[in-house]
């Protein structure tokens, strides 16, 4: 082992779990540094490019309730250029940068030539590990969230999701935009910022995941070389969701448009291997394409282009949407043939021959949404951090496989309780 | 589904102008287009790219029916993809028959066959775990399924069945077209793929790329079968249409599938009608358009080289360079200093095989608009006498100049190889290229992009952007809000 190898210090290394998905070997590495950083590796030599995502824990749920977009903000700012010879180097080498926050966690996405791999790590970690954190930079990322939060209110699909997480989840950060408002970010001080990146930017609460066709000996000697530094902080323990229901059952926000959404989410229960499998299923089973139970809303009731149904999985709770796109004018009857359709699968389940298409169908789609090396480095940092380890990744198909009918149809009964229903309409204020 | 994680990187999705059913958000990307230019074919068949590694494998042949069929082993996912490209686009259309290919298309994937009702064909899909969907562009229409490896075979012969044997009754194309006018409010609410809509009318306006998409619902309510049935049985023979299918299977055996599968299927074959390539606009156009929105979205439009034009090269390292990418220089001549008139700035360049467009998406707070158009513009044209590269620096200023060509060619570098990463986009390209790729491909698409140089991009800029007309069309905020 060389020195540089030996500083990476692997606590628990050599993990090499082996998963079957669909007769093929899905390898990847998970290892924990000395500093507490959990490293995930997964080698693909399908193209010459290294994806890498660094998941930060807490996301919008470590927020205080009057500070929404904190968690945001800080993200986006830690990997803000800082000067123009950083921002030249990073222009020729070409490498991207996008960053993300949601419900349990932040994520920033790192995608470049693998070739160019080394240069943009240490670009990376010096504006990662000593982020310039001063109020003009702060307005400025401000101002850019606040743009990006009426983008989001522009459009009636994110607006109607945004309705249901807020209805579910009021007194949690799993309730609010990744954006927060006007008002939250106003209250949001400069020593907010720097006290969260203090707290939440440890190697103890972070994972950064590879997909790369570079070998897990190189990729590890990077982040040991660049990385190394990041002290290692102590693992954040979060209060817990508190459960709400939505005061009111109906929500109704206006908005001048052609079409208006019609949804209703229900909440779903926290995360585990069986509670994630069977989410899967029954957004496949009720909203995925042609066959689901959604479709004839389209094919034979001419209500939609667009059926669709979502689910929104975080550690504690989550929200299953199943929604369509209509005519204003045929709002109230969407709205009742919606109702119909997950109320008709409440009172009667699914069937064994339904079941098995759903299966194949949810297994098929699992590998096509995450075909990308991107997609997979992101989901494997997403079921390490949620507990169910990144071997899930590839033993989703093998949950999904196990779940038996009755299993199935009492989630659904569960879940989709009428009584339990929240309904959302996006769209132009109803005549008289 | 979203797992807690949205990522970042779709947040910079290309506002393109296909039409795509069923699922909008899956559509010919910039990156398709870099893929498609990457993957050169040469009249040998041959796959001249080394993109690819060692293990994938890759045959073209001919049916004796005139079917084009590319095959290619991509083995790391298990996976089996198949898109067909049909030599029928909107540009076959008339303002009397706007519409009529996107209705066809729509049958054709969701209405029945000869032996399936479309129900049936419903039920099919989902239990082969499939992924179907279908989308019409300018130059032609495209049809995609994507299966576990194990059920290739049925993705194959339903894909015969569909392309080849489609039967539909007055009855269900009425539901049909109801539906693709729910699909028509849904664009009218979308700001940029409207906005793009409309720039195109205009950009092309004489040429039959101004043609909507998605057609005009007024003719389209008026459709009948017969008018279905007439386009149908010229256009979908076996010599206007190419197969591409990639993924996780042994060529040789595909090979011996599609034969048999493909081999009886009969049909005159088609004198492709030829069209006039595109001309610039004869002035600007400068159009506004309300909605109930809170941000203005703004697309400004020029015409750019066609499919089969060399110029081509250098106009996508010169849309990177502008407006993609890390720092693209339109972005940083828009918020100089203090000045910040837009927020978001994306570009991207669409080539069809009669002409081209180049596009910037922006979104900005309305009261920056005006200035931000005349900004956009100025730049635009003074694009002609950029420095784009250390090169063109003399003298000690040389150090500090940044390197945007370079950068440009390796984020097109990064984006071929990343679109390999999807088998889909990867048959839906190959299928695209083998019908509207003309003569012999020289060379590989990354040692034509490699060859541009600072000068070819001033050329271009020149060429394209230095005195032309552009079109913009903004979505803006309603009055009364």
């Amino acid at each position: 082992m060389t020195g540089k190898k030996r500083r990476v210090a692997v606590i628990l290394g050599g993990l090499v779990l082996m998963a079957v998905l669909g007769g093929r070997g899905w390898a990847a590495q998970k290892k924990v540094l000395d500093n507490g950083l959990t490293v995930i590796l997964e080698r693909d030599e399908s193209s010459a490019t290294t994806t890498l995502q660094i998941l930060i824990k807490g996301g919008k749920r470590a927020e205080p309730s009057a500070k929404r977009g904190l968690a945001f903000l800080t993200t986006r700012l830690s990997i803000e250029i800082p000067d123009s010879g950083k921002a030249q180097e990073l222009i020729s080498l070409a490498t991207r940068f996008s960053i993300t926050s949601q419900g349990d966690n932040s994520l920033i996405t790192m995608e470049c030539l693998s070739a160019n791999l080394e240069p943009s790590l240490k670009v990376l970690s010096k504006i990662f590990l000593d982020p310039l954190l001063s109020g003009i930079r702060i307005d400025a990322v401000k101002k850019h969230m606040e743009h990006q939060g009426r983008i989001e209110e522009d459009d009636s699909v994110r607006l109607g999701h945004l309705a249901g997480l807020r209805a579910y989840f009021a007194g949690s950060g799993y309730g609010g935009s990744t954006y927060g408002d006007r008002a939250s970010l106003e209250a949001i001080k400069n020593k907010d910022v720097s006290e969260f990146y203090k707290v939440y930017f440890v190697g103890s609460n972070m994972i950064m995941s590879f997909a790369s066709d570079l070998p897990e000996d190189t990729l590890l000697d990077f982040v040991g070389r660049y990385f190394a530094r990041v002290p290692i902080g102590n693992p954040v323990t979060l209060d817990p969701v508190a459960a709400s229901e939505p005061g009111e059952k109906m929500v109704h926000i206006e908005r001048d448009t052609k079409q208006a959404f019609v949804s209703r989410a229900y909440r779903l229960p926290n995360i585990s291997r069986r509670n994630f499998a069977l989410a899967s299923l029954l957004e496949n089973l009720l909203g995925k394409g042609q066959g689901s139970r959604l479709w004839p809303l389209r094919a034979e009731k001419k209500l939609a282009y667009n059926v669709n149904c979502r689910s929104t999985q975080m550690q504690e709770g989550g929200l299953i949407e199943a929604y369509l796109e209509t005519d204003t004018a045929k709002t109230e009857v969407a709205r009742e043939a919606l109702r119909a359709v997950l109320d008709e699968l409440f009172r009667n389940g699914t069937t064994e021959e339904e079941l098995l298409y759903t299966k194949n169908a949810a297994k098929a789609d699992f590998i096509r949404d995450n075909e990308t090396k991107a997609r997979r480095a992101g989901m494997l940092a997403f079921f390490e951090t949620s507990g169910l380890g990144q071997e899930y990744f590839g033993a989703l198909s093998l949950e999904i496989d196990a779940l038996t009918l009755q299993e199935v149809n009492s989630c659904i009964r569960e879940i989709l309780a009428p009584e339990k229903a929240l309904e959302v309409v996006v769209g132009p204020k109803p005549a008289g | 589904m979203t797992f807690g994680i949205e990522f970042a990187g779709g947040g910079e999705k290309t506002a393109v102008v296909n039409s795509t059913d069923q699922e909008p958000d899956r559509k010919l990307s910039q990156k398709t287009r870099i893929l498609l230019l990457a993957l050169a074919l040469s009249t040998a068949g041959s796959l001249a790219i080394g993109l690819f590694g060692a293990e994938e494998a890759a045959k073209y042949l001919v049916l004796d029916n005139g079917l084009k069929v590319f095959l290619l082993e991509k083995r790391n996912v298990p996976l089996v993809n198949v898109a067909a490209a049909v030599g029928l686009g909107s540009k076959d259309e008339t303002a009397e028959t706007s519409g009529l290919v996107h209705v066809l298309e729509h049958s054709i994937l969701f209405r029945g066959t000869e032996t399936r009702s479309g129900s049936e064909i419903s039920r099919d899909i989902r239990r082969h775990g499939a992924y179907f969907n279908a989308h019409t562009g300018q130059d032609l229409a495209f049809f995609e399924i994507s299966v576990p490896a194990s059920a290739s075979d049925f993705a194959l012969g339903n894909q015969k069945e569909i392309l080849f044997h489609l039967r539909i009754t007055q009855e269900e194309l009425d539901t049909e077209k109801e539906i693709i006018l729910e699909e028509f409010r849904q664009l009218e609410d979308d700001p940029f793929k409207y906005a793009t809509s409309l720039v195109y009318q205009n950009l092309f306006r004489g040429h039959p790329y101004a043609n909507p998409l998605i057609g005009d619902p007024e003719v389209i309510k008026n459709l009948t079968v017969e008018n279905i049935a007439a386009l149908y049985g010229r256009y979908f023979v076996p010599a206007n249409c190419a197969l591409a299918v990639v993924g996780d299977f042994s060529l040789k055996e595909m090979e011996e599938k599609v034969r048999r599968v493909f081999a009886d299927v009969k049909g005159e074959p088609l004198s492709p009608l030829k069209f006039e390539p595109a001309k610039p606009p004869e002035k600007a156009v400068d159009m506004d358009v309300e909605m109930d929105v809170q941000k203005a979205y703004l697309v400004i439009a020029a015409q750019a080289p066609d499919f089969n034009n060399p110029e081509q090269y250098a106009m996508d390292v010169l849309t990177e360079v502008l407006g993609r990418g890390v720092n693209p220089l339109l972005y940083s001549a828009l918020n100089q200093g203090p000045r910040k008139l837009v927020e978001t700035i994306m570009m991207a360049y669409q080539s069809h095989k009669y002409g081209g467009a180049v596009l910037a998406f922006l979104t900005l707070d309305p009261k920056n608009l005006g200035m931000a158009k005349r900004e956009a513009v100025n730049y635009l044209r003074r694009a002609r006498e950029g420095y784009f590269s250390p090169e063109d620096i003399l003298g000690e200023q040389q150090m500090f100049a940044f390197d945007h060509l370079g950068s440009a060619k390796n984020q097109i570098k990064y984006n071929a190889y990343q679109s390999q990463e999807r088998g889909l986009s990867i048959a839906v390209s190959l299928a695209q290229f083998m019908i509207l790729r003309e003569g012999r491909a020289e060379s590989n698409y990354l040692e034509n992009i490699d060859r541009v140089k600072s000068g070819d991009l001033r050329k271009t800029a020149g060429k394209y952007l230095g005195r032309a007309n552009y079109v913009m069309v903004s979505i803006i905020p309603k009055k009364t809000k």
